[in-house]
């Protein structure tokens, strides 16, 4: 039971990551690629580390999942947030479909 | 089945090392290459977990990925990103790169094959450090033991190295504020990241942390990966989070340069120190064993000493390597 469901968490976080990585390929600018990004760091990161969290053995392995996925919680958002302030501050524009 | 997976495994992270090696080669932009270095210390801390160097690894993932990045990027701060664009190279250069290339090829034929069970360092070095290291220094991780105690000669010299190398920027770059005005604007217009409340409040709580995970690294480094140059290479890290995000006028204000310069050779000193100490009680330099009652609490004391001075250097230059780079620019 428990295999199964730490099973599916980690197929589910796989799918997830490789959705992001799609987009990291086929999107058209930074923002948008920063989007996918962000979607890995986040849901795919966080499904991936609650399998490992739900198949973990020891305590000890538990507790460092754990914290990685509070960290990870936490860092993820900020760091694309850095990125895309990062990006527009040194003059890059949002892609869209209207002619600048 | 499993032995295919770690196969491709093997290929793909190696194709990756090759392929942002090339990628290096003709890449016109500085920050490409820098960011490029960064992905191949990525893919070779993979490599380095695959085959159990758990201690290389983290040493890898912190200084060539993490730490030598951000030196880097705050260098490229102060030129130009771009290079010239690369051309193809001279027959000259092809010659002599393949010569030395064969040479060092034809160089390795004398060492013994890869996972040979019959080479000298798995018939004399490996079965001694296994099977006694434990008992002779009281410290379970080989990794540590051999690093701080059998071959701490080399060690020594690998943190006079980083001394030298933090000494020489130090006394290479100007230590005036030397830029002129329109730099100045440039920095202004650059030097976003101060003001910026949401990176503030978030990486401002996780410091601490930081700050107390190189503490952990450092001293659980007998028990487990990790020791003095990881843990001063993280705990640079948090503090040059600190500088990028306040300032370098706040974090000189806490920490000057003249502690920084202290702290750099203080730890030289400890580690060289311990093994004065070693002799002045009657032993050769850097044999611990005489440092404590008996020869095992003697080594383990002066593993944890010196480590610690592999630490503060460590952590010191990069301190100071990051305020040297980004003075005259905050």
């Amino acid at each position: 039971m428990i295999d199964l469901l730490g099973g599916t968490l980690l197929i589910l976080g796989s799918a997830v990551v490789l959705v992001g990585g799609f987009g990291l390929l086929r999107l058209p600018d930074c923002f948008s690629r920063l989007h996918a990004a962000g979607v890995i760091d986040t849901l795919g990161a966080w499904l991936v580390l609650l399998g490992l969290l739900v198949l973990s053995t020891s305590i000890i392995v538990a507790f460092k999942v754990l914290l990685l996925i509070i960290l990870f919680y936490f860092l993820s958002p900020v760091n694309s947030h850095g990125l895309s302030r990062t990006a527009l501050k040194s003059g890059l524009r949002p892609f869209t479909d209207k002619p600048s | 089945m499993i032995d295919m997976i770690n196969i491709g495994m093997d290929i793909g992270l190696l194709g990756v090392l090759l392929a942002c090696a090339l990628l290096i080669l003709r890449s016109g932009s500085l920050l490409a290459i820098i960011l490029l270095s960064a992905a191949y210390s990525l893919s070779i801390c993979a490599l380095f977990v695959i085959l159990d160097a758990v201690d290389v690894a983290f040493t890898e993932a912190a200084v060539g990925a993490g730490i030598s990045t951000v030196l880097m990027l705050a260098v490229i701060r102060r030129q130009d990103e771009s290079l010239h664009a690369p051309r193809w190279p001279s027959a000259i250069s092809v010659v002599t790169g393949l010569g030395l290339g064969l040479l060092l090829i034809v160089g390795t034929l004398d060492m013994s094959m890869y996972g040979n069970p019959l080479a000298p360092v798995h018939l004399h070095l490996a079965p001694r450090f296994i099977g006694q290291s434990g008992a002779e220094t009281g410290i379970p991780n080989v990794v540590t033991s051999v690093l701080a105690s059998y071959r701490g000669y080399d060690t020594l010299g690998e943190v006079v190295v980083i001394f030298a190398a933090g000494l020489s920027v130090l006394l290479l770059l100007p230590s005036a504020n030397t830029e002129t005005g329109e730099e100045h604007e440039d920095r202004q217009r650059r030097a976003w990241i101060a003001d910026n409340p949401i990176l503030k409040a978030a990486l401002l709580r996780v410091i601490p942390l930081v700050l107390l995970f190189a503490l952990y690294v450092q001293f659980h480094g007998d028990y487990g990966p990790g020791g003095g140059f990881q843990a001063g290479v993280i705990f640079g890290a948090g503090v040059i989070t600190f500088g990028l995000l306040c300032g370098l006028g706040k974090l000189l204000a806490i920490l000057s340069e003249r502690w920084v310069s202290i702290g750099m050779a203080a730890g030289v000193l400890l580690y060289a120190g311990t093994g004065v100490a070693a002799m002045w009680r009657g032993g050769n330099f850097l044999d611990y064993s005489t440092l404590a009652e008996t020869p095992t609490a003697g080594q383990h004391t002066g593993i944890l000493l010196i480590e610690l001075g592999v630490g503060i250097t460590v952590a010191f230059t990069m301190i100071s390597l990051f305020i040297c780079f980004s003075r005259g620019r905050d």
